[in-house]
């Protein structure tokens, strides 16, 4: 029997295997102490891919526009404009590591922002002068107007047993529906001015207070779904549903509990919008859902759940705005933009698969 | 499900993104002592350490403990189920079709572990349709037909034409209980 | 590498260029970005071509940059990162009136020349020029227009695009103010499409299913000029006048085939290049006119082909 002849391909392949083998002992050996097992998983992760991916972009950026794209102010309003983005994506981090989807997120935003602002202007008053108790009021309402939403989508999704997709489809229509309705189509205009201070204010002059409070809500998002039972469920459930149930865990409940989370969140972040714009924007936000959507997976989350980290969620959030950002900033076209953050999230989405299949294979 | 019967499903109920020691405590977590704990702060470390002495007791290897569970091999994946359902039963444990996708030496394993199981004084219930291998470990064999019991033997007492014979035509007698 | 070694090379030898021998008017390498409300649009295009044909004539460059949506929340994005560019002046037609107070502010503090071109903010004070045409004054226009046309009697719809754009709000301003003298028509609630012609269409035939005996409708901006007449066209309906707000290429062929009566065309171009005057003007240290108001032309079949209409037409490319 003769032997069959290598391909050019192949021999390429070996040979090259074979100058890297001393390099893959060692990384091997490293990686079974206990530090570099930690740098090992860290690594098999999205999110320190995309990460890199990140630093790459921003340093691209750098390097074409010096002294333009890593300024104190472009990061400062950089970060700014994902704040309100972030708070959403977190909540939707955890719909889709149940396996489920939120649609209606940006348009619960709108509602929460209009019922939130005419509570605040309740008889038709100017609330421009109004004090902090009113903008708490209005906090609150924002909060649970988010909260009823989400409690209504848990049950359909639960209870109904309707299709996430689908559920959240019709809430976002529902959603934006009333918004309108209650709204008369209008913005509403007139808030109280603390809430614009707030919306504009900066810790130590230099860290814009939305930013600081998009972040800790993510950390918060992070350690919950990492170290609690509550985020042990929420995987538990994306990465088998049925297995969840038979382990005696109420998973309706539970899922209950993750879309009224997202609502929630979606009303919070109605809160930071009214405090940045000063206006109920209600001509925006139609595509907030695609967009924390795209950074969810981007970040590493699996669209059937089971896999999910508010870290890489945090990075996928960031990789659109720097391109956003760093294109405007270079005056190339603008919809080149948006076909750069397409790119991406494929890209982003196919080396993940990558990574998946070739972990399966061991 | 309190009640110290459990179960090894024939598609295994794991959840394949969690490791090992989530997958044993599953819906049975330990949580930090005190305030954390009632917050909801799972505590891993104990639970790992349990999760390594019940697979060990059980003579199952994982060698990375916290890698998830879809990338260990068929039969560790069994014997993670069956380390679950072992580790929390005081009464019975139910196994339904346990070694249907595994090959040799998994097989032997997990008969092995069963053997385990019923002398830690848990009963087994294995249901299986491999008849060597319900002769190899059974003390008592009950055959289902049309889902009524049709024959109990002992099993020193049956062979294989016995229970065939009981299994299609529901004729047999009943051996010495 | 290549391309930053290519642009290097490049500046280099125009500066090289530039100062050898050259008796110049001005070397004045201003900067200057131009933020459309929206991109894409045929409005914002053709002002964009005015604006480029100026910059030339200056010697300025002009960076043009929009949002792809009519939406303050995506243009703060754009106006911050125009921001971080630093340019020398800005040009910007802000998508909202109170929301984009913020950022523009911070790029006038910023030390970057601001005029606004077509909208503005409610704050105009930190600007070198505002640039608009007579917004109410093309209302009226439009009313009279329409009046005359639906026989001085019947109901009329107007269809806006959001409250809180300065331009159209002050077309509706203009028109209903008009309407209060012809005592005959009836105008029905202004209805709002978010700028997308869709709805536009939603909304006319829907109007038209409810109110038959509807004689005339006005349209603020061309997406909406569009999708009201593909929704007539959807109702085969001839009976309907329609006055549309601005000329776009598509507004200008349906005005020909007698599907819209009337367009109250502004002249973007002429905006473009006084936008681009007034900030260079600025930068030169030169004074500048506060507010300038650019022309407005009722077109009919009758005129749309005379010469003197020509610069009144929208381009959707400046070829």
């Amino acid at each position: 029997m003769t032997a069959v002849q290598p391909t050019r391909g192949q021999s390429i392949r070996s040979a090259v295997a074979v100058r890297l083998s001393p390099v893959v002992a060692r990384w091997n050996a490293f990686a079974q102490t206990r530090g570099g097992s930690v740098v090992a998983r860290m690594f098999s992760t999205n999110a320190a891919w995309i990460l890199l991916l990140l630093a790459f972009l921003m340093l691209l950026f750098n390097y074409l526009a010096p002294g333009k794209f890593l300024t104190e102010f472009n990061v400062r309003t950089m970060a700014t404009n994902v704040s309100v983005l972030l708070v959403i994506a977190v909540g939707e981090t955890f719909v889709m590591a149940t396996g489920g989807i939120d649609l209606s997120v940006g348009y619960v935003l709108l509602f929460s922002g209009v019922t939130s602002a005419q509570v605040m202007n309740w008889g038709g008053r100017d609330s421009t002068n109004y004090g902090w108790d009113i903008v708490l009021l209005g906090f609150i309402v924002a909060l649970g107007s988010g909260f009823a939403w989400g409690v209504l989508n848990g049950l359909i999704v639960a209870k109904a047993k309707v299709p996430a997709l689908i559920a959240t489809l019709g809430t976002l229509g529902m959603s934006w529906g009333l918004a309108e309705i209650l709204s008369n189509g209008q913005d509403l205009r007139y808030l109280p001015s603390i809430m614009g201070d707030m919306g504009a204010s900066r810790i130590i002059d230099k860290i814009p207070l939305v930013v600081i409070v998009a972040a800790i809500v993510a950390v918060i998002g992070s350690i919950i779904l990492s170290l609690t039972r509550f985020g042990r469920y929420t995987l538990a459930i994306g990465s088998n549903q049925e297995a969840a149930r038979r382990a005696g865990i109420n998973v309706d409940r539970h899922l209950i509990k993750v879309y009224a989370m997202s609502g929630t969140l979606a009303g919070f972040a109605a809160f930071m919008n009214l405090a940045i714009f000063t206006t109920t924007t209600i001509s925006g936000h139609a595509n907030d859902n695609l967009q924390a959507i795209a950074a969810v997976v981007i970040g590493g989350t699996s669209l059937v759940g089971g896999v999910a980290t508010i870290a890489g969620t945090t990075i996928g959030i960031c990789i659109p705005m720097v391109l956003f950002s760093g294109f405007t900033i270079l005056g190339l076209q603008s919809f080149w933009r948006d076909v750069a953050v397409g790119a991406v999230l494929i890209l982003a989405v196919y080396t993940d698969q990558l990574r998946r299949r070739r972990r399966e294979r061991h | 499900m309190r009640l110290g019967i459990e179960t090894v499903y024939q598609d295994l109920a794991l959840a394949p993104d969690l490791d090992g020691s989530a997958n044993l405590y599953l819906g049975r977590e330990i949580m930090q002592p005190g305030l954390l704990g009632k917050l909801g702060f799972l505590d891993n470390g104990t639970m790992r350490a349990g999760a390594r002495k019940a697979f060990g007791e059980l003579g199952v290897d994982l060698k990375n403990a916290q890698s998830a569970v879809a990338n260990l091999s068929g039969g560790q994946r069994q014997s993670v189920a069956v380390a679950r359902s072992v580790a929390w039963a005081s009464k019975v444990v139910f196994l339904d079709e346990p070694t249907a996708a595994l090959g040799v030496i998994q097989t032997a394993r997990v008969l092995e572990t069963v053997k385990r199981i019923r002398d830690r004084g848990v009963a087994a219930v294995l249901i299986s349709h491999n008849m060597r291998q319900v002769l190899e470990i059974a003390d008592r064999i009950e055959v289902l037909r049309l889902g009524r019991r049709v024959a109990r033997f002992a099993a020193k007492d049956a062979t294989i034409e016995l229970l065939v014979s009981a299994m299609t035509s529901g004729i047999a007698e009943e051996g010495a209980a | 590498m290549r391309i930053r070694t290519v642009t290097m090379l490049g500046l280099a030898l125009i500066t090289v260029a530039a100062c050898s021998g050259s008796t110049a008017t001005t070397a004045s390498n201003y900067k200057l970005t131009l933020i459309q409300g929206v991109a894409g649009d045929p409005f914002y295009v053709t002002m964009a071509c005015g604006a480029q044909a100026e910059a030339t004539k200056e010697g300025v460059t002009l960076n043009i940059t929009g949002g792809n949506k009519w939406d303050a929340t995506v243009q703060k994005p754009v106006i911050d990162s125009v921001t971080a560019a630093k340019p020398d002046g800005v040009m910007v037609a802000p998508d909202d009136s109170k929301a984009l107070l913020a950022p523009l502010k911070a790029m006038s503090d910023a030390g970057i020349k601001v005029t606004f071109v077509d909208t503005q903010l409610d704050d105009t004070s930190f600007a070198v020029s505002s640039i608009a045409t007579d917004n109410s004054g093309g209302g009226t226009l439009a009313a009279q227009t329409l009046a005359t046309l639906i026989g001085d009697k019947g109901s009329v719809l107007v269809v806006n695009v959001d409250p809180g754009i300065s331009t159209t709000d002050a077309r509706v301003q203009g028109f209903n103010d008009e309407m209060k003298k012809h005592p005959n028509i009836t105008v029905l609630d202004v209805q709002y499409t978010h700028d997308d012609p869709t709805a536009a269409t939603t909304i006319t035939t829907s109007i038209l299913a409810a109110h038959p005996d509807l004689a005339g409708v006005f349209a603020t901006n061309v997406q909406n000029a569009e999708g009201v007449a593909t929704g007539l066209k959807q109702a085969n309906n001839t009976v309907v006048k329609t006055i549309a707000f601005d000329a776009g290429p598509k507004q200008i062929e349906d005005l020909n085939a007698g599907i819209v009566q009337g367009l109250i065309a502004q002249d973007p171009y002429g905006i473009g290049v006084a936008g681009v005057q007034q900030t260079v003007l600025a930068l030169k240290g030169q004074a500048t006119t506060k507010t300038i108001q650019t022309s407005l032309a009722a077109l009919t079949k009758d005129n749309v082909n005379n010469a003197d209409m020509q610069k009144y037409l929208y381009k959707a490319t400046c070829s």
